[in-house]
């Protein structure tokens, strides 16, 4: 782009600025275009072929093949159920939470507002992580005190079961049905409610009749979006659901090319079958959210009625409290615990503490030393790569009538229905076959993110561009800037908060992912997230706590800095729709 | 877990990908082929050396930290289970971006098979006869450098002084025994050693039990030690030793109709751009003082000169059972299933 | 006691007064508006009477029935009222006739008569034939219409309109204005009209309840408030009014004389007016005519001198000084002035209301 500047001025001098601004602009569409092919078309292309059988034969007996296996049909038979059983769980406990911080008087709502962010915010390996230590059925805390309470022989509870890996997955996505039901429920006027009132409507039948069908369509939404994104997370489904004995798609598609040989039609054939389960879902989704959203966002603020709820109050605040113990204070609490223990499973004591796991964590684990280093370069660079080519995108949509801008945009949209495990298999099958030697490098970690969370960075960047007027452009212009002089001196200077946001928003989930990780990583390109993963695996639970607890922090850390750049609550920030 | 991805590389190999990666030099073996050409100036000036390898990294660390307080030169390495770094240094040499100087893993299968890759340089070391040849490639590739035992391993204040002691003795212990084996089946090898030398159905009697499947066998020893279970079919002998010297509530022994063993082996790469560091760091591996720090990491060592590890059983009093790995890997597919119908869970098929 | 009887009515949210010592007496099928500029109190009044608040003090009767007090509210939905809002508050996941027949269920009304009282009401509000409609495919008007239908099918004594018309565009404006005025004839609700608006007071209202800062500045009918307000507040809310400072010279009853400058003119003046405090005499700038007639009888002249004039189609507007305040005259467009020339202007006494200077505006 640096490059191409000083041309682009000449030419204005030439008198030809408007023909330089095209070209320019064509240059920028046909390489963010080559990007997007590249890092999303491609794989995904292959992905198809892949389950075809390529490159070795073509039909579609692989895709037969795979679909007749039981081990296969028991991962979709599981999958569905996890699917539903977040979906479900989401509504339970997401609707009444939304309920009560957005239309009671009861206290502590932005505590709990708050409390349900990090619920979501936090990976939610960290959290499956998290409650081996609680729930572990011999050793974990609840089980113990369970145990010491009413006197079971053994913990009562096993997290390692499917109601394990749905309590684990549910209480990380049920924020999407909280949130959507929240803004839902804060966008009805209380004129709607107080109409029925009037006309002789009890508390009760006004929630019944009026609440409840207008933010039904959120409840729905919400609950898909869950159960979406309860498919694909690689990270729980393994730590919990592995042990368990219970395969899902994910870790049924990891295994399957993990094994020797690896059976890529295999993985191509059970990738696809993900993916349609995604976009089915995503479709969905929409088109009932696009049907039948009633509750439209209106320039004017909208008036609500905050329920007095006399003492019942504090008994909602602690359902309230207990949901929000369970998904953030007891999992960020059990391992901020862990890291500084000197063995989880001995009683907590001033004796016991030890700053060593942290030490060992950041200082001497060869692995989570590199993890941690990979994991911010990475994050940063795809962060970046990411922010230029959504701006790009975002540009060419908002600011120009090219033709296929709108094609483009899809693209860059698309990622977000992809999981990332999927993503990861068409990547290794596209980049294999490449003479571009990035595979089993960092690069193809890089390509990896970018692709996956090009999303977050083109919906960011389209929210800002959308907010800065084009006339302080084109007033730019008409005093004879060049149009990258306009870029650079106006456009970027005006958006940069708005595209902090989306290199932060992007940093962010790419600094702890693992799904696609898992699958691209090789020796020395080890991320934070690997080597959580891995000394996980060999029982190293206090150096993994440690680990989660850096990267809780620096994650928290950033999303502060969002919450703050952004300027608002955390409902109305983007929040970003695929993680880890 | 954390081991089987490396195969996804090595299988792009499988299918006929490999021919699209430029070929790189690693035909030509350079620097050292015995141990008299190794130069300690010319391997200080290589500065480092890089080790993939199956070991423990206690132990590892510990080797390293004697090679480089004597030489000064660095060891990097990568850690991951035997058919993870094997997995990884064929598809490195697929993909012309071979990085190890050294490989050391605990199956020798892994290092046959970069052997008839091509992969290994034959390396003559007068310092290895004492260790028997046929622990030896004849060519000098590969050196079997340590060998590993399956144990029952069991925590003491359960079973006191009436441990199970044979592998039917496991299956009596209900609810109370753990084993392992990754989602790609890592532990299956020597599942099936003991299947078929004592019949699928002690397997099944096992399975019955509904024993608790862990990822690593690094956990095995800690959910024993927190008696979260009470006995274990562990596959590395080393781990039940150093539990035990460490005070922790377990002991293991090694039931007398025969265990399952594992032979470890390492060699050097043909592709290192460090030959005489590399080669240095091999013999101090394989020498008296390398295998000395692996015995006290409680590994037997394949010299006959090297004492078994303190306070443990010498293996001539113990009857070892070789696997078949011809047999394992023509029927892979199959054992895997049957693994799989019998212990239920993901077993990579 | 009135039908409607609200006595010592307060609110305060937080430090804010919202309502102080409001009383009022609402009579039956009367259609009275709440007028006031907004935070005046006249919405909090509203939803005071609707049962949505409870006041701090004083009580709020109606048909001798005890509603409200500071110790006990009767809920909005005991009160069989109904309200319609500014924002038309339809229920968009209904059906127009479900909208409208929502508050019938409510009451267990049969089937079939529900489905005849609604189609009546619809008929009634001009919306036959959108009964299947959802809120989305109807315009504004026709959903504040759905609003009434809604409120009116179960026949309140009492409804409650909250700025109903101030979304509404000026032309649909005006026609629902009179509808709205038609219905309550008609139907003969009581009426309890919000707005901030005027001439829609004005228009519609039995009487007018003036609102400021939390009181009520004037109760009255619409001539009398806008012809007789009670203080320069009121007299200015109302519409356009010339506020000329003068001396009180001499009280009777009442009528007064005021020192304009040089001047001295005749006004009427209500009880309390401070005699030794600041006089504003408050005219409207359609009340005065120019000319160089001589006085008649009932008529103040004062002689002031033509600053400039603004042609503005259907009338002229003057600016005039008359003993240096500067006074305007809305005057008929046949007439013309030079500017500089020397005026009469004549105003018939009744126009000319003296009421005390009051500072706090």
């Amino acid at each position: 782009m640096q490059a191409a500047a000083p041309a682009a001025v000449a030419d204005r001098a030439n008198g030809r600025s408007i023909a330089s601004k095209i070209s320019f602009q064509g240059l920028v569409l046909g390489f963010a275009v080559a990007l997007l092919l590249f890092l999303v078309g491609y794989p995904l292309l292959w992905l198809f072929l892949g389950s075809l059988g390529a490159p070795q034969s073509l039909g579609l007996e692989h895709l037969q093949r795979a679909f007749a296996r039981p081990q296969n049909y028991a991962a979709l038979v599981n999958t569905l159920q996890l699917a539903l059983g977040t979906g479900v769980m989401s509504v339970l406990i997401g609707v009444p939470l939304a309920w009560a911080t957005s239309r009671t008087n009861m206290p502590l709502r932005y505590v709990i507002h708050a409390l349900v962010a990090l619920s979501y915010i936090m990976p939610p390996y960290l959290t499956a992580l998290a409650y081996i230590f609680l729930l572990g059925p011999e050793a974990g805390h609840f089980n113990r005190l369970l145990q010491g309470l009413f006197g079971f022989e053994s913990g009562p509870l096993n997290i390692f079961s499917m109601p394990g890996v749905i309590f684990v997955i549910g209480i990380h996505v049920f924020a999407f049905t909280y949130f959507l039901t929240y803004s839902a429920l804060k966008s009805v006027d209380a004129s709607l409610e107080e109409s029925a009132q009037v006309l002789g409507a009890k508390r009760w039948q006004t929630t019944l009749r009026i609440n409840l069908p207008l933010v039904a369509p959120a409840i729905t939404g919400g609950a898909l979006l869950s159960a979406i994104d309860s498919l694909a997370l690689f990270g729980p489904q393994a730590i919990i659901g592995t042990p368990a004995q219970i395969v899902f798609l994910p870790t049924r598609i990891y295994a399957t090319i993990g094994s020797y040989p690896p059976r890529w039609a295999e993985a191509s054939a059970l990738s696809l079958l993900l993916v349609f389960l995604t976009v089915a879902g995503l479709a969905l989704q929409r088109g009932y959210l696009e049907r039948r959203s009633y509750v439209t966002v209106s320039g004017k603020g909208v008036r609500t009625q905050l329920l007095n709820l006399g003492p019942a109050r504090w008994a909602l605040l602690a359902f309230c409290l207990t949901i929000v113990f369970f998904s953030a204070i007891a999992p960020v609490g059990i391992l901020t615990l862990n890291a500084f223990s000197k063995s989880w499973t001995d009683p907590l004591s001033l004796s016991n503490l030890t700053l060593e796991h942290f030490h060992t964590a950041l200082f001497l684990d060869q692995v989570a030393v590199r993890g941690i280093i990979n994991s911010f370069k990475l994050a940063t660079s795809a962060a970046a790569i990411a922010v230029l080519i959504g701006a790009a995108v975002a540009y060419l949509d908002l600011r120009t009538n090219v033709r296929g801008r709108r094609v483009l945009d899809y693209l860059a949209i698309l990622p977000l229905g992809l999981p990332g495990t999927v993503m990861a298999v068409g990547i290794l099958l596209a980049f294999i076959r490449l003479p571009i030697p990035i595979y089993g490098t960092i690069w193809i970690l890089l390509a990896a993110y970018v692709a996956r969370f090009i999303p977050l960075a083109t919906r960011s960047a389209n929210a800002t561009f959308r907010q800065i007027d084009p006339s302080l452009e084109e007033a730019g212009r008409i005093t004879g800037a060049s149009w990258f002089h306009v870029i650079r001196r106006i456009l970027v200077p005006l958006s940069r908060p708005g595209l902090l946001v989306a290199f932060l928003l992007v940093f962010i989930p790419a600094f702890g992912e693992l799904s696609a990780t898992i699958l691209l990583y090789t020796g020395g390109t080890e991320t934070i997230a690997i080597a959580i993963y891995r000394l996980n695996d060999l029982g190293q639970l206090e150096v993994v706590s440690a680990l989660a607890v850096f990267t809780i922090v620096v994650v928290l850390t950033l999303a502060a800095l969002v919450s703050w750049l952004s300027g608002s609550s955390w409902s109305s920030s983007e929040t970003p729709a695929v993680r880890g | 877990m954390s081991i089987e991805r490396r195969s996804v590389l090595k299988g792009l190999a499988a299918a006929g990908t490999a021919p699209f990666i430029a070929g790189h030099a690693w035909s030509q073996a350079a620097g050292p082929s015995d141990a008299g050409q190794i130069d300690v100036e010319k391997a200080k000036a290589e500065g480092k050396v890089v080790l993939y390898t199956s070991l423990d990294t206690q132990i590892v660390d510990a080797i390293n930290a004697a090679f480089t307080k004597k030489y000064g030169i660095e060891v990097q390495y990568f850690r991951g289970g035997s058919s993870d770094v094997t997995g990884k240094v064929l598809a490195e040499a697929d993909a012309g971006r071979s990085q190890a100087d050294m490989v050391d893993a605990s199956d020798v299968a892994g290092l046959m098979l970069m052997k008839e890759r091509g992969l290994l340089k034959p390396f003559k070391s007068p310092a290895m006869d004492p260790i028997a040849k046929e622990l030896r490639d004849p060519d000098g590739t590969w050196i079997a450098d340590r060998l590993t035992q399956a144990v029952i391993h069991y925590n003491t204040k359960e079973f006191g002084s009436a441990p199970p002691s044979t592998w039917e003795d496991l299956t009596k212990a209900s609810g109370r025994l753990v084993y392992f084996s990754s989602s790609s089946g890592d532990g299956a090898p020597r599942l099936y050693t003991l299947a078929s030398n004592f019949g699928w159905d002690l397997l099944k009697k096992l399975a019955a039990t509904k024993p608790l499947r862990v990822q690593t066998p690094q956990v095995i020893a800690q959910v024993l030690e927190r008696g979260e279970r009470g006995a274990g079919f562990l596959q590395n002998d080393n781990i039940a030793w150093r539990s035990k010297r460490q005070g922790k509530p377990t002991d293991y022994l090694f039931p007398a109709e025969g265990v399952p063993t594992e032979v470890g082996a390492c060699g050097l790469l043909k592709s290192s751009a460090r030959p005489h560091a590399a080669a240095l760091y091999y013999e101090w591996w394989m020498g008296p003082e390398g295998q000395a720090i692996l015995v006290k990491g409680g590994k037997y060592s394949s010299r006959t000169d090297v004492e078994p590890p303190e306070g443990s059983v010498p293996l001539s009093k113990i009857k070892l059972i070789a696997p078949d790995h011809v047999e394992y890997k023509k029927n892979k597919s199959q054992i895997l299933d049957r693994l799989a119908a019998t212990f239920g869970g993901e077993w990579g098929n | 006691m009135a039908f409607i009887d609200i006595a010592g009515i307060d609110k305060r949210f937080g430090s804010f007064k919202a309502l102080s010592g409001i009383e009022l007496a609402i009579e039956e099928r009367e259609f009275v508006t709440f007028l006031g500029p907004s935070g005046c109190g006249k919405t909090t009044m509203l939803r005071t009477l609707a049962g949505f608040l409870t006041p701090d003090s004083g009580t709020i009767h109606v048909g001798g029935k005890l509603l409200s007090s500071p110790q006990a509210v009767v809920p909005p939905e005991h009160r069989r009222m109904g309200m319609v809002f500014q924002n038309y508050a339809v229920w968009p996941h209904m059906s127009v006739f479900e909208n409208v027949a929502f508050g019938l269920r409510l009451l267990k009304v049969e089937g079939a008569e529900i489905g005849e009282r609604v189609s009546r009401i619809l008929d009634a509000v001009g919306l036959r034939g959108l009964e299947k409609r959802h809120p989305g495919q109807l315009s504004g008007g026709q959903q504040q219409r759905v609003a009434l239908a809604r409120s009116l099918v179960v026949e309140p004594s009492i409804l409650l309109l909250d700025e109903p018309l101030s979304n509404l565009d000026a032309k649909l404006r005006e026609r629902m204005r009179t509808e709205l005025k038609t219905l309550q004839r008609r139907t003969g609700i009581t009426f309890i009209y919000v707005t901030h608006d005027q001439a829609e007071a004005m228009a519609l209202s039995d009487r007018i309840v003036v609102f400021n800062q939390g009181t009520v500045q004037q109760v009255g009918a619409p001539r009398d408030v806008y012809e007789r307000p009670a203080n320069i507040f009121v007299a200015d809310f109302m519409g356009l009014v010339n506020k000329v400072p003068g001396k009180l010279v001499e009280r009777r009853g009442t009528s007064a004389r005021v020192r304009i400058g040089e001047q001295t003119i005749e006004a009427c003046t209500s009880d309390g007016i401070d005699p030794n405090g600041a006089i504003v005499v408050a005219i409207r700038p359609e009340a005065i005519r120019l000319g160089e007639a001589a006085p008649v009888a009932g008529n103040n002249v004062l002689a002031g001198k033509l600053v400039e004039s603004t042609f503005l189609g259907n009338i002229v507007d003057h600016q005039v000084d008359v003993s240096g305040s500067l006074m305007r005259v809305q005057g008929d467009r046949q007439q013309a002035f030079e500017p500089g020339a020397n005026v009469n202007l004549i105003v018939p006494i009744t126009e000319c209301v003296a009421m005390q200077g009051d500072t706090s505006q």
